[in-house]
Formats: structure tokens, C-alpha cells, sequence
């Protein structure tokens, strides 16, 4: 419901990046709903069972990737056991076998012993494969379903966020020819000013804090684009020297922010920690629920301040033929200044979204700056739904290709990239480009 | 706090040895090597490859995995061989989808196959062949003896002398030991060879087609020439010379390992190029010690600055230095590219290519 008073905001504005702000405004105050719910400790947990029935009185041990025991525990008359823990890190948990009561064994193939990687802190379930020694097989502990269901609507996440990050890219590619290595930068510096913000002002809603944080991500981008980037188009540069400029000004800003900012990650002191909380089979902390749907409202807001709006339909005719434009009495220079706002704080807005999911460090936009360049060239460079599109299909592809497993964390990236190079090689154009003739 | 203090804090002697000998070194002469091979994509054929590092890891990784696991016999050479041969491997994965399509498709696809790469021989699966994490020779293996280091700096090396192994050759603060020596050799020697090879290529008929689709593709196209198949065999011979790039920069530090192509690496090399002069015979060679001399200076002034006291700590700490480096070869490609698109020795009308 909420979606469609925002779609009617939209179409009723007539102009300007201010529809933009305000569709920011509205759809950052829906963090605001969801609970901070850090009261409850994370803790790494399972139950045991054999079949349906539940083993106590086993005892497990959880040591952290180096080495140091992190704590050690007994399941309880429902099998269920939970050891607290404090850090990202990759944890083995080992069953005590000799407390395993008789005649329970573990399924064939499988150990006393499980890792678990803790890639962001909140509660992971652990599961051992555990059944009486001449009991048929049952079921595991996650359906294949079930683990489906949730890496995709993990995919969805990671998905809204890569296009959110790529949108500005895109246009920015659109209506200036320029691609903008300097964009990860962007999406770094709003999760980094979000993080300054709530470190000097604690007592401000996070909300506000992530509004105040888009708005100097915009800002960024208007002094880039006014100190610039339109100084040196003026001069005559061609978008080769300029794209080598972007890739200058990145190392001067990522290193700018390593210095003054820190090195180490960090997280936001709100919403630091959630449990999971299910909605049907899919089990994502609150926070992700509320990014999901921010994310979506923003990418529609987008969608609609060009398809509704004068600024929008200017910002396409740019993207179209700037000569053209500029007879046609569209003051191209204004809307290119509007297309780097919004694209800027846009990608501010991914930063922090990513930072709320996983952690804010200096690294994070380089991390992603070779996702948003495959989801721009996957959708079709230049073109605003296709990098939403784009920005999709790379999240789901990487997210729900780890369920192989051959694709660990890392190489998931990889695999995502490898799909981009086979697109290119069947539709140059991306999904949505248009084909032109080359070669 | 007043100048004295500021020049008391810098030692001339220390700084401008440093800053010389960092000039000449190895890794000078493995960027300078980079940038030849960058030269001819993004100099001479207008390519706009910013994943040299794929280049370079592929030459590194090809010859470590054959050192390492003996394949092949398993000698430093033949590593070297098939480092090479997996570098042009490369260059047809990465020409075939992205040399048909526009210039910034390159340049996206180029940046993706060097980090694939890197993400690849980093991966735990592959472990037991590119020591995943660990690199090549892997922590274990060095310590038993296949040591890349010991074959290149002594078995192979005519100036290795047994009885006085921490011999230094030179004069004034520019000593090196053996090893060092003997890898400038080799190394600047391939950079001339190279340099010359690419020069001859240039001049040949074959280097006009090319520099003709540096200018203008599509009237090359119209003349009939087979504008894909050049701009891949440049990909190629480039690309080659960025895989020995890699090899001696391997030979140089004993090892590989996937941090040492980090995107950066292709930046620097691309500063080295823009700041040399693009399309010129020995922009490279001059673009990597200027580079070098300009980054190794600054950072030792500044070392030495922050470590007096002169500067506050608040603004950069000893911790810094290594960061503001970065930010300086940042701000230099930037300026470069501004006002001096050219750089040292190139010409500007060469310099202007616009790929779209």
C-alpha cells in the first residue's frame, strides 16, 4: 500500500532531483521500523537429534579459526545447545564422541566435526548429521527448499543493492560517456559518512542518520561533477582520458578514506545484531526485510522520476543524443548535474545498505565495484533498467550459485563474472542495450 | 618547528640513494616491461586494457605452478615458457567477447578476467596447484628447499660467488647484492629488447594497420583489413610481454601470491605509460624511473618527516606513508591526464585517441 501512495507522489511532482530526495526521505524512514534487536546475545546454536527424537547430555566444543576454545556446552533434554560468540570468524565445533549416548552414529560420511563460517555476526544454526546407528536415514535439518528459498531471497538482497549501487553508474554512462571508476568510491564514502554521523550524533534516529548521509553522498557527487568533471568536458576531454582521470580520483579517495577514517571494519552500532525472523520458509534478519523493501522503493522511485517526470524525460533525451537535447531547449549541463546527484546519492544509499548487512570498511566499494560494472554491462551500458536488472541477476547468480558445493565465499564473484563474459559473447548489447552495429 | 628542524629531519645522502636505487631496481624494470606491453595495446592499438595484471599473473602463476610441480620437466625456463603461453590463453579468452565490442567493454571485461584470475588462484580448491592463500612456492615448500629465489639468485646466476655470499656490487649507497644485479641485468636488458621489437614492429606495414585502427577503425575496416585479428595479435604480443613482466617480478621476490595483482598493480602501469608518453619508443623506460624516483622520493622525504615530528600526527601518522603513495600515484594520473595527456616524451596528437 505503502508503495503505491509513493508511486502517486511520484507521477503528481512535475520536476526537478527534489522527487528524488523526498521518494530518499520517505523510504529511509522505513528503517525506522524495524526493531533493533540487539538485546539477545549471538550465539552459534543446533539441536541434536537422532530422527525426531533429541540427544542431551552430549557435550561440544566451539574453537575460533585460531585456535582459542570459545566456549563449550552440553545439549539439554531438547537437544538444543548454543555457544556464545563475538566475532566474524570461521569456527569448528566438535562433539565430544565419547558423550554420544550408544548405538547414535553420525551419517555416513560425516564427522564429529563442522565448520561454520560467521560472515556477519548473528546467530548461525549449526547442524550435525546424527542418527541411530541402525535407524533409517530421516530427513536433514534444512530441506533443499528451504536452503533455496533463503539463498535466493538472500540473492534478492545482495541483488537490490548491487543495482541500487549501479543505477547512477549507468546514467551517469548514459548521459556523459564516462565510465566511472571512481562510482565504488561513492558507495564507500556513504556507508563511511553514515558511520561518522552516528559515531558523533549516537543519539539521532538512524533514519535520519541515513538521509543526512545520502544527502552528502549527493553532494559528493555535485562537487564532482562541478569541480570536475564538467571543467574537464569543457576543455574538450575525451571520455578515455576522462574514465583514466575517474580511475585517479578513486586511488585519491579510497586512500583519502583509509587514512582519515580507519582500517579495520566496523559496524553500526544500531542494528548490529538481529536473529533471524521468518516470513513463510525464508529466515533473514529484520534489518535485511526492511533494506529488501527500502531498496525496491527507491529502484521504482527511480524508475518513475524518469518515466513521469519532465527531469526525467530530460535525463533520457540527454542519454539520447546531447546535441539533440540541447536544441530542444533541455539545458544539458542541469541535467547532467542532476543525473550525478541522484546517481551519487544513490550509491551512497547502497553503501550503507551494504554496511547495515555486512560491515563498513574502506575496501567495500572496491569489493563491489566489478559486481556493479557486470550488472551494467550485463543489463546494457548506459541504460537505467538494465543495470537494475543486471544488478539482480549478478545477486542472485552469486548468492544462489554457493548452494554448489564447489563455489566457496570467495569464488562466487568469480563465477558471477564469468557469467557476464558469456553474455557478452551471445548479446553484446546486455539484456536491455540496444544493438549497434561494431566490428 | 621552523625549516631547520624540516632539513635537520632528512638525511640528502640516504634519501637520494634510496630514491635512486628504487629507480633502477627490479621492480622498476618489471614496470617498465608492464608498460611496454601496455604501450602497444593502449599506444600504439588504442586498446583500453586495464587488467594488465591479468597478464602479469598469468606469466607469474604459469611459472611457479611448472617450478613447483615439476610439470614439464619443471626448470625456471620452461616456467618461464608456459607462463607465456598462458598469458596468450588469455589474451583469446579476453579478446574473443570483448575485442568485437566498443572500447569501454574492454576495459570492463579486462578488469573482470584480472580479478577472476585472482579470485581463482586464491580459492581453497586450488590449493593443492597455486598454494591458494599461501601462493607459490607455498609456506611449506620454501622451507624445503625448492627455493624459486636460490634457483634464479645462485645456481643460475654467473656473479653468485659461494665464498662471499653477502657479496654487495657497486659504488656509493647504490650496492646491491648478486641476485639484485643479476636480475637488473636481465631485466632491463628485456626491457631495450622489448622496446626495439615493438619500435621495428611499429614501423613495419603491420604497425601502420594498427596504429591506423588507433585512429580510425572503421576507415581501416573499409581498406579491408581484418581489424579483429590485428587488434587480438597486438592483445597478444602485449600481452606477452606483460606475462615476462610478471615472471620477473617473481624471480625478483621468490614468490607469488594472489595480493601482488591487486587491481592497483595495472594502475601503476598505466601511470609509468601516461607519465612516460604513450605511443613513444621509450616512454616506458622513462616513465618507470621517473615514476619510481618521483614515489620513492616522496615517501622517504615524508617517512623521514613524520618520523621527526614535523608534521602532526592527527594529519599522518608513520602508518600513512604507505597510503599516501597510492594517493599520489592517484593524484599524478589525474594531473597527467589533465594537463599533460602526453606525458614526457610522447606526442599530443598521438596521445587524444577516443576509442568511442
Amino acid at each position: 500500500m505503502c508503495v503505491r501512495g509513493k508511486a502517486r507522489g511520484g507521477s503528481a511532482s512535475r520536476q526537478t532531483a527534489l522527487v528524488v530526495m523526498l521518494m530518499l526521505i520517505i523510504g529511509s524512514l522505513f528503517i525506522g521500523m524495524a526493531p533493533a534487536g540487539a538485546q539477545d546475545d549471538v550465539v552459534l546454536r543446533g539441536t541434536l537429534r537422532s530422527g525426531r527424537d533429541p540427544i542431551d547430555a552430549v557435550t561440544l566444543s566451539v574453537v575460533n579459526s585460531a585456535g582459542a576454545e570459545v566456549g563449550t556446552t552440553t545439549t539439554g533434554a531438547d537437544g538444543k545447545w548454543e555457544v556464545p560468540i563475538n566475532a566474524a570468524d570461521t569456527y569448528t565445533i566438535t562433539i565430544d564422541e565419547a558423550t554420544l549416548p550408544e548405538g547414535i552414529g553420525f551419517k555416513g560420511g560425516n564427522s564429529n566435526v563442522v565448520e561454520r563460517e560467521v560472515t556477519e555476526l548473528r546467530t548461525f544454526s549449526v547442524g550435525f548429521q546424527l542418527e541411530a546407528v541402525d535407524a533409517q536415514p530421516l530427513v536433514a535439518i534444512d530441506s533443499t527448499t528451504t536452503r533455496v528459498l533463503n539463498r535466493v531471497a538472500s540473492g534478492i538482497k545482495v541483488g537490490l543493492l548491487v543495482a541500487l549501487a549501479s543505477v547512477g553508474l549507468s546514467l551517469i554512462y548514459g548521459v556523459t560517456g564516462l565510465v566511472n571508476f571512481a562510482h565504488s568510491e561513492m558507495v564507500t564514502f556513504g556507508a563511511v559518512i553514515a558511520f561518522g554521523i552516528e559515531a558523533l550524533m549516537p543519539s539521532v534516529p538512524f533514519p535520519i542518520t541515513v538521509l543526512l548521509a545520502v544527502i552528502v553522498g549527493g553532494a559528493l557527487g555535485f562537487l564532482l561533477e562541478r569541480g570536475l568533471f564538467r571543467p574537464l568536458r569543457k576543455r574538450k576531454m575525451n571520455n578515455i582520458s576522462l574514465m583514466i582521470v575517474s580511475i585517479g580520483l578513486a586511488f585519491v579517495l579510497r586512500y583519502a578514506i583509509v587514512i582519515y577514517f580507519r582500517a579495520e571494519p566496523v559496524g553500526y552500532k544500531h542494528y548490529l545484531i538481529q536473529t533471524g525472523t521468518k516470513i513463510g520458509p525464508i529466515s533473514l534478519p529484520m534489518k535485511d526485510w526492511v533494506i529488501i523493501v527500502v531498496a525496491f522503493v527507491l529502484l521504482l522511485a527511480v524508475g518513475l522520476l524518469l518515466q513521469k517526470t519532465r527531469l526525467g524525460t530530460a535525463m533520457r533525451a540527454v542519454a539520447d543524443n546531447p546535441p539533440l537535447a540541447q536544441s530542444s531547449g533541455i539545458n544539458v549541463d542541469s541535467t547532467i548535474l542532476a543525473v550525478w546527484i541522484a546517481g551519487s546519492a544513490l550509491a551512497a544509499a547502497g553503501g550503507i545498505f551494504l554496511g547495515l548487512t555486512q560491515v563498513v570498511e574502506w575496501q567495500m566499494g572496491e569489493k563491489m565495484l566489478l559486481l556493479i560494472f557486470a550488472a551494467v554491462t550485463l543489463g546494457g551500458l548506459g541504460t537505467a533498467y538494465g543495470a537494475m536488472v543486471g544488478g539482480l541477476v549478478i545477486g542472485l547468480a552469486s548468492e544462489v550459485i554457493t548452494l554448489h558445493p564447489w563455489v566457496d565465499s570467495n569464488l562466487k564473484f568469480g563465477v558471477a563474472l564469468l557469467v557476464l563474459i558469456l553474455v557478452l559473447l551471445v548479446r553484446p548489447q546486455g539484456i536491455l542495450g540496444v544493438r549497434e552495429r561494431f566490428g | 618547528m621552523n625549516t631547520d628542524v624540516l632539513f635537520a629531519a632528512i638525511d640528502i645522502n640516504k634519501l637520494l640513494g634510496t630514491t635512486l636505487r628504487s629507480s633502477i631496481n627490479v621492480q622498476s624494470a618489471a614496470f617498465a616491461l608492464g608498460a611496454v606491453g601496455l604501450n602497444m595495446h593502449y599506444g600504439f592499438t588504442g586498446l583500453l586494457n586495464v587488467g594488465m595484471v591479468a597478464f602479469m599473473a598469468a606469466g607469474s602463476y604459469g611459472m611457479a605452478m611448472v617450478f613447483t610441480q615439476g610439470f614439464l620437466g619443471g626448470g625456471i625456463l620452461m616456467g618461464a615458457l608456459f607462463g607465456l603461453i598462458f598469458a596468450t590463453v588469455i589474451a583469446l579468452l579476453i579478446g574473443i567477447p570483448a575485442l568485437r565490442l566498443r572500447g569501454d567493454y574492454l576495459a570492463i571485461v579486462t578488469i573482470a578476467i584480472g580479478e577472476v584470475m585472482r579470485i581463482g588462484f586464491r580459492s581453497d580448491k586450488l590449493l593443492w596447484l597455486t598454494g591458494g592463500p599461501f601462493g607459490l612456492p607455498s609456506i611449506e615448500d620454501r622451507g624445503q628447499g625448492v627455493s624459486l629465489a636460490d634457483r634464479v639468485g645462485r645456481d643460475w646466476n654467473p656473479l653468485w660467488d659461494t665464498d662471499n655470499p653477502t657479496k654487495r656490487l657497486g659504488f656509493w649507497e647504490l650496492t646491491f647484492d648478486a641476485k639484485t644485479i643479476w636480475l637488473m641485468i636481465i631485466g632491463w636488458t628485456a626491457v631495450f629488447l622489448c622496446s626495439i621489437f615493438i619500435w621495428r614492429l611499429i614501423q613495419s606495414p603491420w604497425g601502420r594497420v594498427v596504429k591506423a585502427i588507433r585512429e580510425d577503425e572503421d576507415a581501416a575496416r573499409a581498406l579491408g583489413k581484418n581489424v579483429f585479428s590485428y587488434k587480438m595479435q597486438s592483445l597478444i604480443i602485449g600481452g606477452v610481454i606483460g606475462a615476462m613482466a610478471g615472471i620477473l617480478r617473481t624471480w625478483d621476490t621468490g614468490f607469488v601470491e594472489t595480493q601482488q595483482f591487486r587491481p592497483q598493480t595495472t594502475f601503476f602501469i598505466w601511470t609509468v605509460l601516461i607519465l612516460g608518453g604513450a605511443a613513444s619508443k621509450w616512454g616506458p623506460v622513462i616513465g618507470a624511473f621517473v615514476f619510481w624516483f618521483i614515489l620513492t622520493i616522496a615517501e622517504e622525504a615524508l617517512r623521514q618527516v613524520v618520523d621527526s615530528g614535523w608534521i602532526p600526527e592527527w594529519f599522518i601518522d608513520s602508518s600513512d606513508v604507505g597510503r599516501v603513495r597510492l594517493i599520489m600515484m592517484g593524484l599524478m594520473l589525474a594531473a597527467l591526464m589533465i594537463w599533460r595527456p602526453q606525458g614526457i616524451l610522447g606526442k599530443k596528437e598521438e596521445a587524444l585517441l577516443d576509442v568511442r
